[in-house]
């Protein structure tokens, strides 16, 4: 009898440990699962933000400035910009950036009179992507003010 | 006895086991609680995070849509030479009539708003939903001492103001003032306004057209374009306005950046009985090449009132330069208009006459260089005659900065 009583003790105390275990576990799992979401999302966006507010260096022109004005006056990565700088490779400054960040696990691409414009690298299958529509302004003379929608893909 | 005390044993063992498990399963449950409170609480930091993350976003369009509109404003108040109701506003009328500071920079952040807004307008975002509103001014802060010491040489702040964002995620909801100030750099605007003004304070071309007007004495009478009425003073009026774009072209220290033109877009001369007992120029009010280009600024948002009052004069749409230039670099145009009227004043011989040089003065010369028509001394070097002749030019003065291009 007391051989009975001391089984029903640890079996049910074993099982109380094993739901504890279970509950802490995926409760932990999912606070986890938030906080890594949270933080991803705050390296996609501050890079974002980074995007519209860091200045380069010299030519003093942020790189939603410097996609801008590639997208409306690009030839073949370059934009010129000016005699006192001459020609700036746009591309090139584009993609260094979102490499110091996301290395190699980036997309952006937009499209512009009808062209499509594509920088960082292949989107990949079978994995989770992260996806944010930038709005960026495009510089115009007598603007219309255009917007465009930039898609920028993470992983 | 035995089985009595072995029952009791039991039954409080039973008590224990059952006591544990009970604190177990309240402190399980409480935990339960504050696991799940916890949650909740990253859950909703993580919401407020993003929310403030959407926000800053958002921010940076506003931002960087402010700085594309000061880009495309400094353009297009640049190729209006300030503003004015139609065609290019004009800085020499008889005398200086350049724009203030004050008087630019209004209408330089009326257009930066209004193009501001507009980029504001296309704004539209779904996921989550966020809510920007107009802007009520946009201001550029410059001042007279900023601009003439040129410390806004390659760049000005700008500020904007009256705007709101609201960010609704989920439950959440959350508005923000959408207020900032914005550095626009390497934009040359106050530069060139800066040199145009010093020339259009400096130059001697008024003086110079004044100076010329006693060729229309030895034209014909009547009205016409100076192409037609008096080759001679539209080719002395084009001499002086090469002198004037020379000089203009030398008051910039980095003439590798700097081109400037000129062109004539006006020259209208005429010969006339003398109404006014005068011997100097003065203006021809009538004149039939167009008048004086300016538009009433308004009030400076935020700012003071705009001092100092400009002379009145009707305004005429100069036609003529409308050249439209596709390139993104920044163009000031400036007007100019001289409109004079004065006796003939004799104070050359004619080539063939053997009057003695400064006694006798010609009015007109024949074709051979002999004098047609002699006129008296009676006023020391001067012979005031009753003819009147009268002269107009409009000119259009363009330099082209190529030190930086604009995003536009």
């Amino acid at each position: 009898m007391e051989l009975l009583e001391i089984l029903t003790v640890v079996i049910g105390v074993s099982i109380l440990l094993v739901l504890s275990y279970y509950f802490f576990t995926s409760s932990r799992e999912k606070s986890m699962q938030v906080i890594t979401e949270e933080k991803e999302f705050n390296r996609l966006t501050n890079d974002i933000t980074g995007f519209f507010y860091n200045r380069i260096p010299v030519i003093d022109k942020n790189l939603a400035q410097v996609l801008g004005d590639y997208l409306r006056w690009g030839e073949n990565s370059n934009v010129f910009y000016g005699k006192y700088y001459g020609i700036l490779n746009a591309k090139e400054i584009i993609e260094i950036y979102f490499n110091s960040t996301f290395e190699n696990k980036w997309h952006l691409e937009t499209s512009y009179n009808g062209e499509k414009f594509e920088f960082g690298f292949e989107t990949p299958e079978n994995m989770r992507l992260r996806t944010f529509i930038i709005k960026l302004p495009i510089p115009k003379s007598l603007t219309d003010g255009e917007v465009l929608d930039v898609k920028f893909t993470q992983w | 006895m035995l089985n009595s005390h072995n029952g009791r044993k039991a039954q409080s063992s039973l008590i224990v086991l059952m006591a544990m498990i009970g604190v177990f399963l309240i402190s399980l449950i409480l935990l339960f609680f504050r696991t799940e409170s916890f949650r909740s609480q990253i859950i909703k930091g993580s919401q407020i995070s993003r929310v403030s993350k959407y926000m800053d976003i958002t921010k940076g369009f506003t931002r960087q849509s402010s700085l594309l509109s000061s880009h495309a404003a400094a353009y297009d108040i640049a190729d209006k030479g300030g503003h004015s109701v139609e065609g290019t506003r004009t800085w020499i009328c008889n005398k200086p009539w350049d724009p203030s500071v004050d008087e630019v920079r209004f209408f330089l952040g009326q257009e930066t708003l209004e193009f501001l807004n507009r980029y504001v307008e296309n704004y539209d975002v779904k996921d989550p939903i966020i809510f920007l509103n107009n802007f009520t001014c946009v201001n550029c802060d410059v001042s007279e001492s900023t601009v003439t010491t040129g410390k806004n040489d390659e760049k000005f702040d700008i500020g904007a103001f009256g705007s709101d964002i609201k960010v609704i995620l989920k439950e959440d909801n959350v508005t923000s003032k959408n207020e900032f100030g914005n550095e626009i750099s390497r934009v040359r605007f106050w530069f060139l306004y800066r040199v145009f003004r010093q020339w259009a304070e400096t130059t001697t071309l008024p003086q110079d057209i004044c100076s010329g007007l006693g060729l229309i004495c030895g034209c014909p009478a009547g009205m016409n374009r100076c192409s037609a009425h008096c080759p001679s003073f539209q080719i002395y009026s084009e001499e002086q306005i090469e002198k004037a774009r020379q000089y203009l072209e030398s008051l910039f220290t980095d003439p590798e950046y700097i081109k400037c033109t000129a062109i004539l877009d006006c020259c209208v001369s005429a010969h006339g009985a003398n109404t006014d007992n005068i011997n100097s120029c003065i203006s021809w009010e009538d004149m039939p090449c167009g008048g004086c280009n300016r538009e009433e600024p308004g009030t400076l948002c935020g700012d003071s009132i705009l001092k100092g009052e400009k002379p009145k004069v009707e305004p005429i749409t100069i036609k003529g330069h409308t050249e439209q230039n596709n390139t993104r670099f920044l163009k000031f145009n400036v007007g100019v208009t001289i409109f004079w009227k004065r006796p003939c004043l004799c104070q050359s011989k004619c080539p063939n006459t053997n009057c003695p040089e400064d006694v006798d003065c010609c009015m007109r010369c024949g074709a051979n260089g002999e004098c047609e028509e002699q006129c008296v001394d009676d006023c020391g070097n001067y012979c005031v005659l009753s003819d009147e002749p009268r002269g107009t030019i409009t000119a259009t003065f363009t330099c082209i900065d190529k030190k930086y291009s604009l995003s536009i």
